[in-house]
């Protein structure tokens, strides 16, 4: 079942009396959400880039010398391919280059981005048995703003959302004090190390199965490495 | 029977044999004060509970540039503790100053007008929208031009905290008195207040609460 960002913040909420909406309001929580999921994203798709993946594809007819598409918005290009017109069972891959390397490519297939934008190299002639471009990339990860918005990382990172939420809810509030009107009552005093090791352990724990579930993957092909983004190629 | 203000007036006077026809003559005086008594004790068990509570659905004006909902149409607000859109969706209450604290949908009261954040109720930030607004309610308001027939909202068995209050204050009305009988009427005050807020409290039995609510520090409750 996917998790609302109101699942998270609840289990958030839970560890402690003082996370509570008047000291942690709405405003506060949803941005720190915002940067621990984003966070826990980025070290997920150092461990495989493939596991958030999604493509586009851009079909025919085809712009040389300006933008031929606009790419979404995307942290990483993954890879590139090409499907021929009559022939849409085999693809080929193409290389994704730089913007300073295109001259290279004057005679052949490959494409390029600048301003968020898909660009192609070559001539008129190489693209003319081209049907459509699929172009595979790690998208960017939107703030979350509502409640109700669904969290892009899967199940299996909840516990370690919730705990690094949590974490920065004790950052937040501790020392704060317990009654603002009757400064004698003291301060908040919350134990921020215990939350921040359980939520580190919940994040290496998360992290573990990425790397598992990424090394059965590899292993059911015979040790081809499907996962490395092939912008290093390109770049080659 | 529900109590009126001469009886609170009339049970007043009984906490003391000083107490004579002089100090409660004042018909105006005597409502006023009363109601002033009532109102403090709305609020301090607001704060407390919601026994005394109540919702109303409101319309907003239609905008643009934005929209607000009056609330003194409702005079019998005390504190507000939960804003609803038509759908159930919380609307979040912010400072003027401070409308990052909440997400959307949001607002901000000033004096008693509700106000809009930004386009934050939907539709552009333009047409009206009906609001549930839940709050914990005041005592009827006396007419302190009116007669001391007019009766208390505060139930029958807790009406004895207005006397108590009332006495204390004919007390310190009535120069001359011992000044200890006001400092007994008072404690006996905070006594019974604080039983009458007790009793107000448990009357909805064993909450389960994750977080202290509603609670009475700057920010209202949750």
């Amino acid at each position: 079942m996917a998790h609302t960002y109101l699942d998270i913040l609840d289990a958030a909420r839970d560890y402690s009396e003082w996370f509570d909406r008047p000291r942690v309001p709405g405003g506060p929580a949803i941005r720190m959400a915002s940067d621990v999921q984003r966070d826990l994203y980025f070290k997920a798709i150092l461990r495989d880039p493939w596991r958030f993946a999604q493509r586009t594809t851009v079909s025919a007819p085809f712009t040389l010398g300006a933008p031929t598409a606009n790419l979404p918005a995307y942290h990483t290009l993954l890879m590139a391919d090409v499907n021929y017109l009559g022939d849409t069972n085999f693809p080929d891959e193409i290389p994704i280059v730089s913007s300073e390397r295109q001259t290279l490519y004057q005679q052949g297939t490959a494409v390029f981005v600048e301003g968020g934008a898909l660009w192609l190299t070559g001539q008129t002639d190489d693209w003319s048995d081209v049907a459509s471009i699929t172009v595979w990339y790690i998208p960017t990860l939107s703030d979350l703003a509502q409640e109700t918005d669904p969290i892009t990382l899967p199940d299996g990172a909840k516990s370690a959302l919730v705990l690094a939420l949590a974490a920065r809810f004790a950052v937040r509030v501790n020392g704060f004090p317990i009654d603002d009107a009757q400064p004698a009552k003291g301060t908040i005093t919350i134990d921020v190390s215990s939350i921040a090791q359980m939520a580190q352990a919940a994040e290496a724990e998360w992290l573990k199965q990425i790397g598992y579930q990424r090394t059965r993957a590899r292993a059911a092909i015979r040790g081809m490495d499907i996962s490395m983004p092939k912008i290093v190629q390109g770049l080659s | 029977m529900p109590t009126s203000v001469s009886d609170a007036v009339a049970r007043a006077a009984g906490y003391s044999v000083q107490s004579d026809a002089s100090l409660t003559q004042n018909t105006s005086e005597m409502i006023a004060k009363v109601n002033a008594i009532q109102n403090e004790v709305f609020s301090r068990v607001a704060a407390e509970n919601r026994f005394f509570a109540s919702s109303v659905a409101l319309t907003s004006s239609s905008g643009p540039p934005s929209r607000a909902i009056d609330l003194s149409v409702q005079p019998s607000i005390e504190r507000l503790f939960l804003v609803q859109m038509a759908d159930g969706t919380l609307v979040r209450p912010v400072d003027i100053e401070d409308t990052a604290a909440e997400i959307a949908p949001r607002y901000y009261v000033l004096g008693q007008t509700l106000n809009e954040v930004g386009t934050d109720w939907g539709g552009g930030g333009i047409g009206t929208v009906v609001f549930t607004v839940w709050f914990a309610f005041t005592a009827n308001q006396l007419d302190p031009t009116g007669n001391l027939a007019q009766l208390l909202t505060i139930p029958d068995q807790h009406a004895d905290l207005v006397s108590i209050r009332l006495a204390s204050y004919l007390a310190g009305k009535d120069v001359g008195r011992d000044p200890t009988e006001i400092q007994r009427l008072d404690a006996l005050y905070d006594a019974r207040l604080s039983v009458v807020i007790d009793a107000l409290t448990h009357y909805a039995g064993a909450v389960r609460r994750r977080f202290v609510s509603p609670n009475a520090f700057p920010g209202g409750s949750d």
